[in-house]
């Protein structure tokens, strides 16, 4: 009886004891856009704010839609330097790709290639004169001049004592008429505030 | 009974080995950085990164490493290990609730190392030239501004912690003498930081940004006298003088070891009989052999750099608020351990059977021991930060240029060279140098 007990007891603390272990990562699945901060730096809940308000401030310019009328065309866009000026390593391609692809669906306007884009079209294109044959060839001199650059920035303040950090960020984007300067619309984002709490112990 | 005494004597060894951490780990890396040899010594540190560094030091190993990754030039590797090492630190200010309570019953080394102040704002530093190496300036602005983040929280960091571990400390000995004076870091700007923001500003073409860095640097000079006590870089007053069609070469070198921590033991005496050991990390300096650092281009010019930081100032002046905090804790367990010994000295006073009392006794005289031979310091601290930041410039014709940089010692011998060979220096862009020399 008392090794029965005895053997029980050890079943019941070694299930407890590797209860928690795996020799497997456990993968949840959950939907994309569901809130998940653990760290409270800047993550996808935060791209896709951002994002968000900025497209669909963007895109309810009324000096956009004026353009279109005026010019009978869609204005052209092109994505210029989107810089980090926080204090974290921000991926801003992920923002500005994620605009170019909301604006561009949209059909309100026309995206040209960015810089380096271009600089890999033109290297293809020169090829071709050599390479390709007459008839498939793309001709030099033929390209979309983008008639408005976007530009933005993405700044942090950070304010720590203590335990407590709060973290605001401030993403600015603006479209600037690349034959005149004048900018046709300018965004800003400072909804993203954090209010981090650091644990002072764990278990 | 000998079989106890026996037991007891040896437990006790066993506690007084069981948290340290062998110096001779290093003697053959340090040998390496003595030499130059960093791709050696960063091959030596990530091979002996399972037998010398336990779980709760991987901290430390990132540092190592991350620092001598850069030395090699290997900034991706750097730049990896620095960033874990960060992250480390912000994770290790989580404290362990048992790593604590046997650090209250032991020592501070069976904690988890969570780093110091100063290494956690120079791997930023690091870290943006890390960044600035593989092509990013972006990314380098980036560590700088954490550095400026770091620093204006240093002086609310811990907050309420030091005051109340100076009540806890005080409820339990009056005895206990402590300067608050010594808990105040009068450390809030870094003109090592303010120097290269204001170079990567510039390599930015973002001239206002750049000039306002360049009056940090002179500011934190002026601001924190105690820990600059050298005069502001000459070289930084044509850093943003650049004339059309020219070009500025930018040094900097990191010369000598960057401190280390030693124990300081102190016994206190405690109840008329017994005492308390009181064992505290000291940052104490390592000479450098380097008197004086110079630029001599191939083409005859010549110029010394000129110190803009003291980093082991610096990492003793971030080390006063911790070791306030140090200092309470370990006479509080110092206090904890003695009372034990005095209630066991007590009881086998009181004690009627003569078997009993021997014990007690011996429990006593075993616990004294104990806490003896358990109250060690805690002198885990990174070793391959440099002691110094030397920095200087000279606008050029744009060009390819060779140049060495000159180590002397004070009898002006040479000591170490570092040569750069065929660096295309252009206008409108920042070319900066860097050159190693920890000696």
């Amino acid at each position: 009886m008392k090794i029965r007990l005895f053997a029980l007891v050890s079943l019941i603390l070694a299930v407890t004891l590797f209860a928690g272990c795996s020799s497997t990562p456990q993968v949840t699945r959950v939907a994309s856009d569901k809130q998940i901060d653990l760290s409270g730096y800047w993550n996808d809940t935060d791209v896709r704010l951002v994002c968000e308000s900025l497209i669909n401030d963007c895109l309810a310019s009324p000096r956009i839609a004026q353009f279109q009328k005026t010019k009978g065309k869609l204005p052209v866009f092109m994505i210029s330097t989107f810089k980090n000026d926080s204090d974290e390593h921000i991926d801003t391609s992920i923002i500005t790709n994620k605009m170019e692809t909301v604006i561009l669906n949209s059909g309100k306007a026309d995206f040209v290639a960015n810089k380096d884009e271009r600089a890999g079209i033109r290297d293809e294109r020169n090829d071709q004169q050599g390479q390709a044959s007459e008839a498939t060839a793309k001709s030099i001199g033929n390209e979309t001049g983008a008639d408005f650059m976007l530009i933005g920035s993405v700044k942090t303040i950070v304010d720590k004592a203590g335990k407590t950090a709060v973290r605001t960020y401030f993403v600015y984007a603006e479209l600037i008429n690349v034959e005149t300067n004048t900018k046709i619309w300018k965004g800003e984002n400072n909804e993203i505030k954090k209010v981090i709490n650091t644990p002072s112990a764990k278990f | 009974m000998t079989l106890i005494k026996n037991a007891m004597l040896l437990a006790c060894i066993c506690l007084l080995f069981l948290s340290c951490t062998s110096v001779a780990q290093y003697q053959k890396i340090d040998e390496s950085v003595a030499l130059g040899d960093y791709k050696g010594s960063f091959a030596l540190v990530k091979a002996a990164k399972e037998s010398n560094y336990q779980a709760k030091d991987q901290v430390l190993y990132y540092l190592e490493a991350g620092m001598l990754a850069h030395y090699a030039r290997e900034y991706t590797e750097a730049s990896k290990l620095l960033g874990s090492a960060e992250k480390g630190i912000e994770a290790a200010f989580t404290k362990s609730v048992s790593l604590e309570v046997s650090s209250y019953l032991v020592n501070d080394n069976t904690k988890e190392y969570p780093g110091e102040d100063y290494e956690d704002i120079y791997l930023n530093v690091f870290n943006s030239l890390n960044y600035y190496y593989n092509g990013s300036i972006e990314g380098a602005l980036v560590e700088i501004r954490r550095v400026d983040n770091k620093l204006r929280y240093l002086s609310t960091k811990y907050g309420s912690e030091i005051t109340n571990a100076q009540k806890n400390v005080m409820s339990k000995s009056s005895e206990i003498p402590y300067d608050p004076e010594a808990a105040t870091v009068k450390f809030s700007n870094s003109a090592l930081a303010r120097y290269l923001g204001m170079l990567f500003y510039r390599g930015e073409g973002l001239r206002d940004d750049a000039r306002i860095d360049r009056d940090q640097i002179k500011l934190a000079f002026a601001n924190q006298a105690s820990i600059y006590k050298f005069k502001v870089p000459t070289s930084i007053s044509d850093d943003l003088d650049i004339p059309a069609g020219k070009a500025r070469l930018n040094v900097i070198s990191f010369n000598g070891f960057s401190p280390i921590k030693t124990e300081s033991a102190v016994r206190i005496p405690f109840n008329n009989k017994n005492w308390i050991k009181i064992a505290l990390p000291v940052i104490t300096a390592r000479p450098s052999a380097i008197t004086r650092t110079v630029v001599v281009l191939s083409t005859g010019e010549k110029f010394d750099l000129e110190q803009i930081e003291d980093m082991g100032a610096v990492a003793m002046e971030t080390f006063k608020q911790k070791a306030a905090l140090i200092y309470f804790k370990t006479v509080l367990r110092a206090v904890i351990k003695a009372t034990s010994t005095v209630a066991l000295d007590s009881a086998s006073k009181k004690s009627d059977d003569s078997s009993t009392a021997l014990l007690l006794g011996l429990l006593s005289l075993s616990s004294q021991v104990y806490a003896e031979a358990s109250e060690q310091a805690d002198l885990r601290l990174s070793r391959y930060f440099p002691q110094a930041a030397l920095v200087g410039g000279i606008t050029l014709a744009p060009g390819v240029y060779s140049y060495t940089v000159n180590y002397y010692g004070s009898s002006n011998q040479l000591i170490y060279a570092a040569a750069f060979k065929d660096v295309d220096v252009r206008a409108n862009q920042l070319n900066l140098s860097e050159a190693i020399c920890i000696k």
